[in-house]
């Protein structure tokens, strides 16, 4: 019988401490899968070793030992999380990869009610939402959701507000996202690239790591970085708001410069200090023109970037399997 | 076919496409060879080709045969695969016959993994072989027929997953080559296959120094290789690689009704503990730069064709 495939992809860099309850946990998905009797199947979890800073690698390797189904990759330095994530969906060959962090943040007994969701909803990605405070900094909570709110309307892509690192994506495109995705792309930003059909499950997610006092592996600096690729990848739009603006000061001072002629000619009374209208007007004319002429040549640049980035003119999916599952439930 | 002698030891390479070049090249930089090479038409007289092999083998005090030659593809008429079926088993015959003169005589057949696991996802080792068609059918009989062939002092098989390696105007160009090739003279590149579809792309020069350091090793073992890297690769990225390599965007159309469309993928536990495949994206690089370099590009672009039929 035909079964759909499920791949779980673990980028690793300081998780010593959770790993084996991890591995644990995704072995108890793939029992209840297995004991479910429905036609799906977890055949792989990859773990992306980083350049992990503690003992996770030997870890990692240990518990691959014993199990088959397991696969790690140990990656030559630290690359950041998107580019290992990319790298690990990389190795996949299942119809759903689930991408999960390293510390059970996004507990893996999640994922049977989120390709519940995909298929219900018959999306193409399915991103695990908290319904709670994930961090128990209020600054950190704030930041986050503050910064994707931004970035999502600059970019002029709603689904920004729901991206997660807990996500279920239909595999041929995750990997089609990671085969373009650069080291300097937004791994989820990519992914919008191919489908619009993004849905997102309110999951109870915890930030454990942090909620214990332990630092989060993502510094400030660190989450900037993450915006700007966000914004980089994320389009033009703020571009074209640019280019507007020009639009709007040129037009404003071809009216000032009408209004201040009407005046010169029939109303000069009314002009008490002469000089300072007509640099107004110039200032706005020229002021607005090179904005406008920068906007066009940044869309035009931009077009570019984003054609070397792999932006996809186009791409075919095949959903034909998710019927199996639907029939199943 | 190529007959080389490294000292004592002669080596019979029948096949001298992609894999039997790696395999040729190989050897050489492990030993000192004196290659000498004979004629073996597909459509000539086999016997008399092959009566002139075997006399010009036998003072050898050990030896190796290794079979690398195909000339059917995955979409193979039964009548062609007959035929070659035909050639091969005349090879097994007169090496068994030389088997019997020469102490150590090891057969080495370069088999495919693809025809073998046609269809299956995430094969290991647990995983039974099952042709769906000819060329698949092919690729297990010659096990079997070697299987069944007792003269010699090893069998070692290569199940071999989708190959790839560098350009070459005389040898049929497979995905890689075609896009590359293609990606030059700015033409449309037809494949056979869905976008998604998932093939385990292994570098033929890998291939080549595996093979070579068995032949080269003293075995009297029966062994069965998987040779893939255990990393599945759609169609899409190999398109995404060959762009960014090429530094520009291909022309490529999909046949999504292709009744090869469907997904072949290994797992890594299926792989040989010695074998390490190396990354497609820096071999992809490779190619291309040598190819460039070497003026091959230009030689290859009047002779491949632009339809190509992912195995």
């Amino acid at each position: 019988m035909s079964k759909v495939f499920l791949s779980t992809v673990t980028p690793v860099y300081s998780g010593a401490e959770y790993l084996h309850a991890l591995v644990d946990a995704i072995e108890r998905v793939s029992e209840e899968l297995q004991a479910s009797g429905k036609p799906v199947e977890l055949i792989e979890a990859i773990f992306v070793d980083d350049g992990a800073i503690d003992d996770s690698p030997r870890i990692l390797d240990e518990l691959q030992r014993t199990r088959p189904w397991m696969r790690v990759l140990h990656l030559s330095r630290n690359f950041g999380q998107h580019t290992a994530t990319a790298a690990g969906i990389l190795h996949t060959s299942g119809d759903w990869v689930i991408t999960l962090d390293e510390d059970l943040q996004h507990e893996p007994k999640h994922i049977a009610a989120m390709l519940r969701r995909a298929i219900d909803t018959e999306s193409d990605i399915v991103y695990g939402a908290s319904n709670q405070r994930v961090h128990r900094s209020w600054f950190r909570n704030f930041t986050s959701t503050a910064t994707k709110a931004i970035v999502g309307w600059l970019a002029g892509e709603t689904a920004i507000r729901r991206f997660t690192s807990f996500r279920l994506v239909r595999g041929s495109i995750a990997r089609a996202a990671s085969s373009v995705a650069t080291h300097d792309t937004y791994l989820d930003v990519v992914l919008t690239w191919f489908t619009k059909r993004i849905e997102s499950l309110p999951l109870p997610l915890v930030d454990i790591r942090s909620n214990n006092g332990e630092r989060s592996g993502y510094s400030l600096p660190r989450l900037m970085q993450h915006a700007r690729r966000m914004f980089i990848a994320a389009g033009i739009r703020p571009l074209r708001l640019a280019a507007m603006i020009g639009v709007l000061t040129l037009s404003f001072s071809v009216v000032l410069a009408t209004v201040i002629v009407f005046l010169h000619y029939w109303r000069p009374e009314v002009i008490l200090l002469r000089g300072w209208a007509s640099l107004v007007v110039a200032i706005a004319f020229f002021g607005g023109l090179t904005s406008f002429l920068l906007g066009v040549a940044l869309e035009y640049l931009s077009t570019v970037v984003l054609h070397i980035l792999g932006k996809p003119t186009f791409f075919v999916v095949d959903r034909s399997k998710d019927a199996l599952l639907r029939g199943a439930q | 076919m190529i007959v080389a002698d490294a000292g004592e030891h002669r080596i019979l390479l029948f096949g001298a496409g992609l894999i039997g070049n790696s395999i040729l090249e190989a050897l050489s930089l492990r030993t000192p060879l004196a290659p000498q090479f004979y004629p073996f038409s597909w459509n000539g007289d086999h016997a008399i080709q092959l009566a002139r092999i075997e006399h010009a083998a036998t003072s050898a005090s050990r030896m190796s045969i290794i079979w690398s030659a195909g000339r059917v593809g995955f979409n193979a008429t039964t009548d062609e695969v007959a035929q070659e079926l035909g050639v091969y088993r005349d090879v097994l015959r007169m090496s068994a016959r030389l088997a019997s003169r020469i102490d150590g005589v090891a057969f080495h057949l370069i088999s495919s993994a693809g025809g073998l696991f046609e269809g299956q996802r995430h094969v290991t080792s647990d995983a039974i072989p099952r042709p769906r068609r000819a060329y698949g059918h092919l690729k297990l009989q010659q096990e079997i027929e070697l299987a069944e062939t007792n003269a010699f002092a090893a069998r070692r098989v290569y199940r071999v997953s989708s190959a790839y390696g560098p350009l070459r105007p005389n040898i049929r160009a497979g995905l890689v080559a075609t896009l590359l090739l293609n990606a030059a003279r700015r033409e449309v590149t037809h494949i056979t296959g869905r976008m998604e579809t998932l093939r385990d792309f292994v570098f033929s020069g890998d291939i080549g120094a595996y093979v070579a350091d068995a032949v080269l090793a003293r075995t009297s073992r029966d062994v069965t290789d998987v040779l893939a890297s255990g990393r599945p690769c759609s169609l899409r990225e190999v398109q995404a690689i060959v762009e960014r390599v090429v530094g520009r965007r291909l022309h490529v159309t999909f046949a999504r009704d292709a009744d090869n469309a469907e997904d072949i993928t290994f797992d890594g536990s299926v792989l040989p503990r010695r074998w390490d495949a190396s990354d497609l994206r820096w071999n992809v690089s490779r190619i291309y730069r040598e190819a460039v370099s070497a003026g091959v590009i230009a030689r290859c672009a009047t002779a491949q064709p632009s339809r190509i039929l992912i195995e």
